[in-house]
């Protein structure tokens, strides 16, 4: 073989493999232009539907968020619906089971995307800005979007723990001062509670949840209360504190204390996904590419709440996550199966022991 | 025979509508306990819910727990309403209407609110009561903690009292004079006559009304999950409700299976009801004229003025006290000057959910509130003055939504509605629908209540005279029973704009209620300020429906 020859094989070989390459990734100018196509197409179809309903998304985030929305593209009215995943869930299943639809957007967490896509109630539906977010707050359930992320923390009322006194790891929280001085959500079932204590469990094994059982906590379903007692000084310090909650009431006046221990806070994906055959599928579509696009994670920054995105800066403190270690989050399809035999395991540890 | 034919199936018509609002959802329930998924989704029948439910040990002691709690709670709610509603009704008590409208106030405060102002008040630390007996009185330890099985006891009591109030003031206040008069005029005292005659008589009403609040006691689940986790009580509602929001997925079964434990304590309670009062029939409303005694008390008159307004203070003045105070408030809990703000009023005069479920709630609810009486009315005269065959079956089946707790009727008549090819879900009529459905139990035993203490004989008279069926209903009855049923649509609209539970899966977007939003808004731990302030006006649409009701003759009008 000649040397012609196999310079022009390898040549050839290049080249094909430019070409397969090419198809696999297109070219980032073409990409944008789908995307800009993929807007405006669906921009142009949710002017004529005029509104788009979305579950799981209420005040104090919703105004701003709606408002900004609104600006980039008039005559698309948002209504929203808040409550927990699990209720828009139940509702989501029921509307399709009748095929009365309603809702355009679910917002919640991965547990009930999962069951969502499991029923095939969902749309088949990725934003283009998949590659822009990041890749440890991507879902990896079908049909799922990212869209910002909830931190989970200690928050401790600071009247009553002064600095030096604050817990720098999580291990601090069984010293004896802190013996019935703590609240915390119910960790069973599925939830910001449940989650944050999965993670402790997941990074410092069961035998920390023991210790931490021993400390008399006082358990709630309701945050309301749980905070309203931490200001009151009920309790000092309150460890499955969600980042929002807490930046709420600090504005408000309280004085509360967001806490980062230096080895981990739980930052959790909090997702969204077009609900199948939605009334105001252009709506929806464009919805979801603005909330993952630059400006959608602003906006949503600027409420408080973590950005879901690469390089969006924090609106809070309390979100921010520049060099914050992260705690091992608990998701995923296996993990969810789980969630049974942990609400066991949990309601064993801290409800039938003490 | 031809007006004969028309009322047998006016009455089958009835029989008919009553049975497909309740047995429909509760056959989808059953089937569902026996189903690995919901129905209507692929699944197997399976006999694990049932395995699950009462193989374990602890759904035992839970039901001890809730025998406890229950039982303690309806016999301190009953005896505390029973000695008011004697008060108000048959004694001269100084400004009895006042007092009266102060007694009821409570049954207006949505429950999880009422909860919240005693946790201000008896949080064992912080407790405002608790404070002021550490810190002004000296007492070394806190007395009072609301985390406990008593705390749920005193929140549970206290909120029934109201409820069960005003069943017994109307019939109190409906009585026949003539007995008390005789037992008077043979020497018995005013306690005596109270105790050997008045009681008796309204002995019918006094057991099915609280027969109602043991069985809404054990549905319950608000109370015990906010006061009973913290202090690792755990009574038959949070377990209810443990099967719903902590098995994923959603354990629907379990939770149906539980429920049927309800139903089957339901009939026993029934037939103990049944047996106590065989073969005792109390007309108090006779043709012979029935304007109650009234029991000159004397001096003691001022006692049981204070008696009342001490129930004011206690059961209503010092916990609302607490949510009113919330709602001017920046952070709830932080009672300081500074916190001090209109912000939570400001955000429910703009924010259009709060207005939407507001309209919702008043048009909705009233709607269901009057047809649901109404419907009652029909059943009540049904079950009470005719000899249908089908009138027991008939009163059983007004019954049977009480064998199963709101959350889970809920998922019944959902999955009920889902299932017909009728479009109903995420529509108003469907509201309309499911309020008159979990409506019928307390409607049906307010008018039965109320139509059994009419002797048949002004109907009789009435007939004998030539009057039509329809002219007696018109001219004799209908009169008699104004103030009960306008007492019942009242009764009614506030158990609808309260309800929660029941009416969560189906309040969509357009059809959000207040009771719903309100409990949506509580889940969020910021809100608590602006669930306050919700509550406040929750609380003063209903007082301002409850004196309309008074001005058009519910309750009747104790002359002061």
């Amino acid at each position: 073989m000649s040397i012609q020859s196999t310079i022009s094989k390898a040549v050839g070989f290049l080249l094909l493999l430019w070409l397969v390459a090419s198809s696999i990734s297109p070219n980032p100018v073409d990409a944008a232009d789908a995307t800009a196509q993929l807007v405006a197409k669906s921009y142009e179809g949710a002017k004529k539907e005029g509104k788009l309903v979305i579950y799981g998304l209420g005040e104090p985030f919703l105004t701003p968020i709606a408002t900004t929305f609104k600006k980039r593209y008039a005559g698309i009215t948002i209504e929203a619906f808040d409550e927990p995943g699990a209720q828009s869930r139940e509702r989501i299943i029921a509307e399709q089971k009748t095929s009365r639809l309603i809702g355009d957007i679910i917002i919640a967490g991965p547990t009930n995307h999962q069951m969502l896509t499991d029923l095939n109630y969902l749309e088949p539906f990725k934003t283009s800005q998949w590659a822009n977010m990041i890749p440890e707050l991507l879902p990896d359930i079908p049909n799922t979007n990212p869209l910002r992320a909830s931190v989970f923390s200690v928050a401790i009322n600071s009247k009553l723990i002064p600095p030096a006194e604050e817990p720098k790891v999580w291990a601090d929280l069984l010293q004896s001062k802190f013996k019935g001085k703590m609240a915390s959500d119910d960790p069973r079932g599925s939830g910001g509670g449940a989650g944050m204590i999965a993670s402790l469990e997941k990074a410092f094994g069961v035998e920390y949840l023991h210790k931490l059982a021993a400390q008399d906590i006082f358990f709630s379903r309701d945050s309301g209360t749980i905070l309203a007692n931490l200001v009151r000084g009920e309790y000092s310090l309150f460890i499955t504190a969600s980042h929002d909650e807490i930046i709420a009431a600090r504005k408000s006046g309280a004085p509360l204390k967001f806490l980062k221990p230096a080895d981990g806070v739980r930052a959790a994906g909090n997702f969204q996904s077009i609900v199948k055959n939605a009334p105001h599928m252009n709506a929806a579509k464009l919805w979801v590419e603005w909330s993952t696009s630059e400006e959608g994670q602003q906006a949503f920054a600027k409420t408080g709440q973590a950005a879901a995105r690469k390089g969006i800066k924090a609106g809070e403190p309390e979100a921010d996550l520049t060099g914050v270690k992260l705690l091992p989050v608990v998701g995923g399809r296996q993990d969810m199966n789980l969630v049974k035999e942990r609400t066991k395991r949990f309601e064993t540890i801290f409800f039938k022991k003490n | 025979m031809r007006r004969l034919d028309l009322s047998f199936l006016l009455m089958s018509l009835v029989t008919l509508v009553v049975a497909f609002l309740i047995l429909f959802p509760l056959a989808m329930l059953i089937y569902g306990s026996f189903w690995t998924e919901r129905p209507g989704f692929p699944g197997n029948f399976t006999l694990d819910n049932y395995i699950t439910a009462y193989g374990d040990t602890d759904t035992y002691k839970v039901f001890l727990n809730t025998a406890l709690l229950i039982g303690a709670k309806t016999i301190c709610a009953g005896v505390i309403a029973l000695a008011l509603a004697w008060i108000i009704a048959r004694t001269d008590t100084p400004c009895r209407v006042m007092l009266e409208t102060l007694i009821i106030i409570p049954f207006f405060v949505p429950g999880i609110m009422e909860a919240v102002g005693w946790i201000m008040l008896l949080s064992p630390k912080t407790g405002t009561l608790n404070v002021f007996l550490r810190e002004v009185v000296g007492l070394e330890k806190s007395p009072f903690n609301i985390y406990s099985l008593w705390g749920i006891v005193w929140v549970m009591s206290l909120g029934s009292v109201s409820f069960l109030f005003i069943f017994f003031v109307t019939a109190l206040r409906n009585m026949d004079a003539a007995l008390e008069e005789a037992a008077a005029a043979s020497g018995a005292g005013p306690l005596r006559t109270a105790v050997t005659i008045t009681m008796p008589m309204i002995a019918p009403i006094v057991l099915g009304a609280s027969f109602f609040s043991f069985i809404r006691a054990m549905d319950a689940f608000e109370v015990p999950v906010l006061l009973g986790l913290p202090a690792k009580v755990f009574v038959f509602g949070n377990r209810i409700y443990a099967a719903i929001e902590y098995d994923f997925p959603i354990n629907y079964g379990l939770a149906t299976a539980l429920g049927a434990s309800f139903f089957v304590l339901m009939l026993g309670l029934l037939r103990v009801q049944h047996k106590l009062l065989k073969g005792k029939e109390f007309f108090v409303i006779t043709g012979k004229g029935y304007k109650p005694q009234v029991v000159r008390l004397g001096r003691f008159k001022y006692v049981t003025f204070a008696a009342c307004i001490g129930f004011f203070v206690v059961a209503t003045a010092l916990p609302l006290s607490q949510v009113v105070v919330g709602s001017f408030l920046r952070v709830f809990g932080m009672t300081q000057w500074d916190m001090l703000t209109l912000e939570n009023y400001h955000t429910i005069v703009t924010d259009p959910l709060v207005w939407r479920s507001l309209t919702n709630t008043v048009v909705i609810g009233g709607a269901a509130a009057i047809l649901t009486v109404l419907l009652c009315s029909l059943v009540a005269y049904i079950t009470t003055r005719t000899k249908y065959a089908g009138r027991n079956l008939l009163d059983l089946i007004c019954w049977l939504p009480n064998a199963i707790p709101g959350i889970v009727a809920g998922v019944g008549m959902l999955w009920a509605y889902i299932m017909l090819p009728v479009p109903l879900f995420g529509t108003l009529t469907l509201l309309v629908i499911v309020f008159i459905t979990i409506g019928l139990p307390v409607g049906v035993r307010l008018m039965s209540g109320v139509m059994g203490q009419l002797s048949p004989e002004l109907e009789e008279c009435s007939m004998v005279h030539g009057a039509t069926w329809g002219q007696t209903f018109r001219k004799i009855i209908l009169p008699l029973l104004k103030p009960a049923l306008a007492a019942g649509i009242l009764i009614l609209f506030v158990n609808f704009s309260r309800a929660v539970s029941t009416t969560i899966l189906f309040s969509v977007h357009g059809t959000e209620l207040l009771a719903v939003t309100l409990f949506k808004y509580s889940q969020v731990g910021t809100r608590l300020g602006l669930v306050s302030a919700l509550a406040v006006v929750l609380t003063v649409i209903n007082v301002t429906a409850m004196l309309v009701a008074r001005r058009l003759g519910a309750f009747g009008r104790p002359s002061d």
